[in-house]
């Protein structure tokens, strides 16, 4: 029983780790669950992994099944890893076969599961079960044709009685048509509904979980991804609540020193790196390169693989000069895959993230991404993805994926798009020249770094890859042989650019000495005009001084005695 | 010559309403097979083994053991004429 501070009351869990996510911790304990679901959604899967996992947990369970027969039931689930009569024999498990027998009639309403009852109160007693499941209850009110009243009045009876028991019960019914959902009675009665779906589209079956009702509790109501996994159902719970992902500095080298130094120091921990590429460009080694890194330092690598066997990839490895193998030994990296067209993308998405949840690596490589172009297209891959990068940063995980470019516009752009959620894009490039075919790669982005903005030339070779030291030339990286030939070349273009250099100092000379005679000459022009001016404004001052001498010699002859002598002479 | 074999089992085969069912039962058993039958009676919450034993769910079942093939009829026998039907 796991149990959640923040969340009343006490949890009980389910087996499913992401189910435990979305109810806050497992089921409430202590209360009744329902799963409701057609035929063939997992109903059963997720009850007994309910029951499996209590037996874990030294929480005995008792199953009613009203579907299958116990014997059935155990051949099923053997695959899965799943010993229902062993644990049986350990008496941490009770199954109480109610699946119909041949030759079995109801007539009327007039009975009741009273011997149903008595039968798991001596199961549980036996038992000490913490646990019940009763398994497509539905089943059998509906092959004894019982009328909704007597449905409702057992149910109820039966849910009451559950919860006086202090177990934690799970019910399973089939959705649609029965009963039991159709009067709504269970539902309503049962403190937690979990819905599961299924959906066929293209050749592929996609399972949907969705938490219905939560009493008492905060969940997410949106459709989750639910598989069945190997070793039983995954919820790919991904929409995480609280994106306030844990940052550390610490920085991840990718097992090339150079590339290490032209993204200042390696990739991040927590990051999403994108290496995309043309085919042959190496995008696997890079990517392989990464998780030996990891493996290096002691650290836990997953390495999927799409399009490669582990065993092809292992001996391509080798040639390049990884010893893949010997961290596989040790345990340090798992390698996986499975066919692309196999499911749909929110199933490979949660077999991804029941793979990263079952071994815990440190960095997760995804070889390539474009694949799932075949299944998904470039809205539906990136939402995938986004889902993903979330729920690895969340866990301070790094990822490296590939991307396979292959000159299509549909691809491009998807690579465009995809690129968009990594924090790194390393574009790997196949140069062909002076007939030699080359490789090319430069940082085309590096969120909130600095690095290298360098294309750089890089080998792969028996010893890994190689990115040697830099000839940066005026028309660009210089690869191979090419190099030599360009030296000679440089040189002849030194000159030439000393030339150049001494061209622009002799217009400069030019321009400066035009510059000094045009001032000279604005001057010369500016003197000649204020002379003008200048002697204009003498004369002028001039005329005002006569004028007003005239006026005073009029004002003196008008004041004095007007004599007709002086006026006549 | 072996006589038809039959189990009624009950949860509390004291109460009036099973009492009832076995009066009900044991009337159209006699018209049904005048030659005479074989009822055992078996209360489960005396015997909760017996449920376990023949995998009782419901209460009032009546099971008949011979002749094969073997039968159940869950109910409380008010509907006689559905009953002749399927013991027929």
């Amino acid at each position: 029983m796991t149990e959640d501070p923040s969340d009343s009351p006490a949890r009980t869990t389910t087996g499913v780790d992401g189910l435990n996510a979305i109810l806050g911790g497992g089921y409430p304990t202590a209360r009744n669950a329902l799963v409701v679901g057609q035929a063939g959604t997992g109903k059963t899967l997720l009850s007994l992994a309910f029951l499996v996992d209590g037996c874990q947990r030294d929480e005995p369970g008792v199953l009613v099944s009203f579907d299958e027969s116990p014997a059935d039931l155990a051949r099923n689930v053997a695959s899965l890893g799943w010993d229902l009569t062993a644990l049986q024999n350990q008496n941490r498990l009770r199954i109480i076969d109610a699946s119909p027998p041949p030759e079995e009639h109801a007539v009327g309403d007039g009975f009741d599961l009273g011997p149903l009852l008595i039968r798991l109160q001596q199961a549980i007693h036996a038992t000490g079960a913490r646990r019940v499941v009763l398994d497509a209850v539905d089943n059998f009110f509906s092959r004894l044709e019982a009328s909704e009243t007597l449905v409702r009045r057992e149910i109820r009876r039966l849910l009451r009685w559950l919860k006086e028991q202090g177990v934690t019960a799970l019910l399973s019914v089939e959705s649609g048509d029965g009963r039991l959902t159709r009067s709504g009675i269970a539902e309503y009665l049962c403190d937690t509904v979990i819905v599961l779906s299924l959906e066929v589209r293209e050749h592929s079956a996609t399972r949907h979980l969705r938490v219905a009702k939560l009493r008492g509790g905060r969940h997410s109501a949106n459709n989750q991804p639910f598989l069945i996994g190997a070793e039983g159902p995954v919820v790919a719970a991904l929409s995480s609540l609280d994106l306030n992902y844990p940052v550390t500095g610490r920085l991840l080298g990718v097992g090339v020193a150079e590339l290490d130094r032209m993204l200042g120091g390696g990739l991040h921990q927590g990051s999403t790196a994108l290496v995309s590429g043309p085919a042959g460009s190496g995008k696997s080694t890079f990517g392989a390169s990464f998780a030996g890194a990891a493996c290096q330092r002691g650290e836990r690598a997953l390495l999927l693989s799409f399009e490669e066997s582990p065993g092809q990839i292992l001996r391509n490895m080798a040639s390049s000069g990884q010893d893949l193998g010997r961290f596989q030994e040790a345990g340090l990296l798992r390698i996986a895959g499975w066919r692309p067209t196999k499911q749909s993308l929110e199933n490979h998405l949660a077999e991804i993230t029941e793979q990263v949840r079952r071994f815990d690596p440190a960095v997760v490589v995804i070889d390539p991404i474009s694949c799932f172009t075949l299944i998904g297209n470039r809205d539906q891959i990136t939402a995938m993805l986004i889902r993903l990068i979330d729920l690895l940063k969340s866990r301070q995980k790094t990822l490296l994926m590939t991307y396979l470019i292959r000159q299509q516009e549909e691809e491009e752009a998807t690579a465009l798009s995809v690129s968009s959620v990594a924090d790194v894009w390393l574009i790997l490039r196949n140069v062909e020249s002076s007939g030699e075919f080359n490789h090319n790669l430069y940082v085309v982005k590096n969120r909130g770094r600095a690095h290298s903005n360098q294309i750089r030339e890089y080998r792969i070779s028996g010893t890994g890859i190689r990115v040697p030291p830099v000839y940066v030339g005026p028309e660009g990286v210089l690869t191979g042989a090419a190099r030599a030939a360009l030296e000679a070349r440089e040189a002849a273009e030194q000159m030439a650019r000393q030339q150049a250099m001494e061209t622009r100092r002799q217009r400069l000379t030019v321009r400066e000495q035009r510059l000094e005679r045009e001032i000279a000459r604005l001057r010369a022009e500016f003197d000649e005009e204020r002379l003008g001016l200048e002697e204009e404004l003498r004369q002028l001052e001039e005329r005002e001084r006569r004028f007003l001498r005239q006026q005073q010699a009029m004002q003196t002859h008008r004041e004095g005695d007007p004599r007709e002598g002086d006026a006549s002479s | 010559m072996t006589r038809p074999r039959f189990g009624l089992y009950l949860c509390g085969a004291e109460q009036p309403r099973n009492l009832l069912v076995r009066k009900r039962l044991e009337a159209l058993l006699e018209e049904l097979y005048p030659q005479g039958i074989e009822l055992a009676v078996v209360d489960i919450q005396n015997d909760p083994a017996a449920a376990e034993t023949v995998g009782i769910l419901a209460a009032p079942t009546l099971i008949r053991h011979w002749p094969d093939p073997e039968l159940r009829i869950i109910g409380d026998f008010a509907d006689a004429a559905s009953i002749r039907l399927l013991l027929e």
